[in-house]
């Protein structure tokens, strides 16, 4: 990841002050927990014969194709995204504010 | 337990050399600082042993060391010679001759003499050490918690993101599951990659709000090194990243295990989450490979980007005229609304705008007066470009004035002097857009090839209808067939047009499979949808369609663009909606084309419009009728399919 980039996430993140290693293991950590809480969310709109569908498309492992389905039958996959990420984003600095009041720091 | 040496306090001398010995980083330096704390000494000749103290830092032993030594080296112990064993030596073994670095204590030491101007610099040197490393390890320790308690709460998050996809069923586990495990398996490198893509581009930086927001937003179109790490990442995961096993073994047919499909397949659809969510901003299908291969070979080369170059000035040219045209050179910029493009563009003139004579004239514009500008003159808006205050300034105001959705009111460009010459540069005589982009785009969305004799349902390959239709007569594109005259048509329409309100009365219109292929004047104009569905399906293959033509997918900062929400489809003034299909085909019926309008007014977006109008007719072999607007009539065309095969 570019270092400006990785300094900015950091920064609004709020763990610019940790060592680099560690900011790269925070988010990396961030990155799996929207990734899955995204796949869930995206997974729970479908029904079963959408699932059905899906199976079937998947079998050609295209990813336009997987992607075409997804975005036919989850049309606000885009914003479902922004709001998971937020959602998760919201909870850690959630986490980080708790560390400065119980003065862990 | 005390660690700290110099302080007058009898500690442990275990920590007390620990501490030393981790403050000075090699023993010559530990030496001379013991040396400075206990000086030159010669030592007094003890059992008959002469022991002398050198003042090289190889052996530099004090009394009270000798006085220890005597306890456990002498010349009578075999192999150990007082004049070899070096004071490290001693040091490990002994602990009293570790006590002995101690600082000298007025009630304690053993050594009674006033310290030397020296040793209490070293002692100073010594202490200092001391609090430097104490406050060093009081910050990693606090750094330390502070991470182990952000790293136990991300693991909260984690669990509690298992259980959700655990309550919503086993199969929504299994898929959430596959991606986890595919995420997990990526060199953190990757990893991070994505996790930027996800917390910035799906969120469009929205989410995160403050400079990484806005820096990523404005990284998006300024072509800043930002940008080009973000789309050479983005295209990186998809290209090298995500594609390239399961690709590869696609691509040429070979026999997979069980275990490789299904990884492929993990793969295509972790792939297509990230597609979706805007975090890659390429299709599969369209892999700039030259950006993967730049980012996988050397990350810091930086192709030439048009940004930066000069821009020289043509007649009638304006600043606002300059900053649009390097703007427009970069991918993403086109997406916005006219009012987002204005409301950026503002705050860049306004950044000139207060530059002074002097300034003005270091970049190139003579005159010192932004709203003078010589033709011929070479203006450097580089530094303007470069500066990411003022770029991420811009782009939080883009965002305050003109949110994430396309802007519903039109936008006039500001007069500013005569006919801008870029217009005329853009003219379609001077810059054609290759044909074969269009129907390259179009094949590759239908899947065909042209002069195939197979043709899908939809002209648009919107993948809702089922089934193929063969085409009998009618225009084929590269058919050579004399072009249609869309406004001399003389069929008889029927203004009768769909509508959501469809009563049971309304017959409907079943088109025999045999006069389905007849010439078009045989073909009932008359539509109508045979039921709701039938509408609700035809909505959605133009809306659908429509994605397709001018929709973006969550492209970086702004979400996801559906078409129908799109200036070129939308503009009061432009859009395409509003327009007849004969304005459309009419080349004429826009005086100045250029490539950065809203639909009519762009040249490009034109020309893709009259492709695929010329696609619906193929496919439905329904004239439009005259004066019939283009949502009207691709509606219309698109029930005429769909009720052909039912």
């Amino acid at each position: 990841m570019n270092n400006e980039l990785k300094a900015m996430l950091a920064k609004d993140l709020g763990i610019h002050d940790l060592p680099e290693e560690a900011q790269d293991q925070i988010l990396a950590s961030l990155g799996d927990i929207i990734l899955r809480s995204t796949t869930t969310a995206i997974f729970e709109r479908l029904n079963d014969e959408q699932r059905t569908q899906f199976e079937q498309l998947s079998a050609d492992e295209d990813p336009s194709k997987i992607q075409d389905f997804l975005t036919q039958n989850v049309p606000d996959m885009p914003k479902l995204m922004e709001e998971e990420v937020k959602k998760t984003i919201a909870r850690f600095k959630q986490a980080e504010d708790s560390v400065v009041e119980n003065e862990i720091i | 337990m005390n660690t700290h040496p110099g302080n007058g306090r009898q500690g442990n001398p275990e920590d007390i050399r620990t501490a030393i010995q981790g403050a000075i980083s090699s023993e010559a330096e530990m030496y001379q600082a013991l040396h400075d704390l206990h000086g030159d000494e010669k030592a007094p000749e003890v059992a008959g042993v002469e022991m002398t103290v050198p003042t090289t830092p190889e052996n530099i032993v004090t009394d009270e060391d000798k006085a220890h030594m005597i306890e456990w080296e002498t010349p009578e112990i075999p192999g150990r010679k007082p004049k070899e064993a070096p004071l490290a030596a001693a040091l490990e073994d002994s602990a009293p001759a570790a006590a002995a670095v101690e600082a000298p204590n007025p009630t304690v030491s053993p050594v009674e003499r006033p310290q030397t101007e020296e040793e209490k610099e070293a002692q100073k040197k010594i202490e200092a050490m001391g609090r430097r490393l104490a406050g060093e390890r009081q910050s990693q320790e606090a750094s330390s918690g502070k991470f182990e308690a952000l790293k136990k709460r991300l693991e909260i998050m984690g669990t509690a993101t298992r259980e959700r996809a655990e309550k919503s069923g086993a199969y929504t586990l299994e898929k959430t599951r596959d991606v986890g495990e595919w995420y997990k398996k990526q060199p953190l490198s990757k990893k991070l990659l994505v996790s930027a893509g996800l917390l910035g581009l799906a969120s469009g930086g929205a989410a995160l709000g403050g400079a990484a927001g806005a820096g990523i937003a404005t990284a998006a179109f300024t072509g800043s090194a930002l940008q080009r790490v973000l789309g050479g990442a983005a295209t990186f995961i998809a290209a090298e990243g995500v594609l390239k096993a399961s690709s590869e073994a696609y691509k040429k047919g070979e026999e997979r295990t069980p275990e490789e499909k299904k990884r492929h397949t993990i793969e295509a659809l972790a792939l297509a989450v990230l597609v979706g969510g805007g975090v890659v901003g390429h299709a599969a299908g369209n892999i700039s490979h030259d950006i993967a291969k730049l980012f996988n070979g050397t990350p810091d080369a930086k192709p030439a980007n048009p940004l930066y170059s000069e821009y020289v000035v043509p007649p009638g040219g304006t600043v606002w005229k300059a900053i649009e045209q390097k703007l427009n050179t970069q991918e993403g910029f086109d997406i916005l609304s006219a009012e987002q493009k204005a409301a950026f563009m503002n705050t860049l003139k306004n950044k000139l705008a207060a530059m002074s004579p002097a300034e003005l004239k270091a970049i190139g514009i003579s005159s010192g007066d932004i709203n003078t500008l010589t033709t011929g003159e070479k203006i450097n808006l580089a530094p303007i470009f470069q500066d990411d205050k003022l770029l991420a300034h811009a782009a939080t105001h883009m965002q305050q004035v003109a949110p994430n959705s396309v802007a519903p009111t039109p936008f006039e460009y500001p007069e500013e002097g005569p006919q801008p010459a870029q217009v005329i540069e853009n003219s379609p005589e001077k810059n054609p857009v290759p044909a074969q982009v269009i129907e390259n785009q179009f094949n590759k969305q239908s899947g065909l090839t042209p002069g195939s004799s197979e043709r899908p349902i939809s002209w648009n390959n919107n993948g809702s209808a089922a089934g193929r239709v063969e085409a009998h007569g009618g225009t084929t594109p590269g058919s050579g067939e004399a072009p249609i005259d869309w406004k001399a048509s003389t069929v008889p329409y029927s203004t009768e047009m769909p509508h959501n309100d469809i009563t049971n009365e309304t017959p409907a219109v079943r088109i025999p499979k045999s006069e389905i292929f007849s010439p078009y004047e045989k073909m009932p104009q008359n539509i109508v949808p045979a039921s709701p569905e039938v509408l609700a399906e035809a909505n959605k293959t133009l809306q659908k369609d429509l994605d397709g033509l001018f929709g973006r997918r969550g492209f970086y900062t702004f979400g996801g663009n559906s078409g129908v929400d799109s200036a070129h489809w939308k503009d009061p003034k432009f859009g395409f909606a509003n327009k007849t299909v004969a304005d459309v085909m009419d080349a004429a019926s826009h005086p100045n084309p250029s490539v950065s309008g809203a639909g009519i007014a762009n040249h490009t977006q034109t020309l893709k419009m009259k492709e695929y109008l010329d696609n619906v007719r193929t496919y439905s072999h329904l004239n439009p009728a005259p004066g019939e607007k283009v949502s009207e009539y691709i509606k219309r065309a698109a029930i005429a399919v769909l009720q052909q095969q039912k």
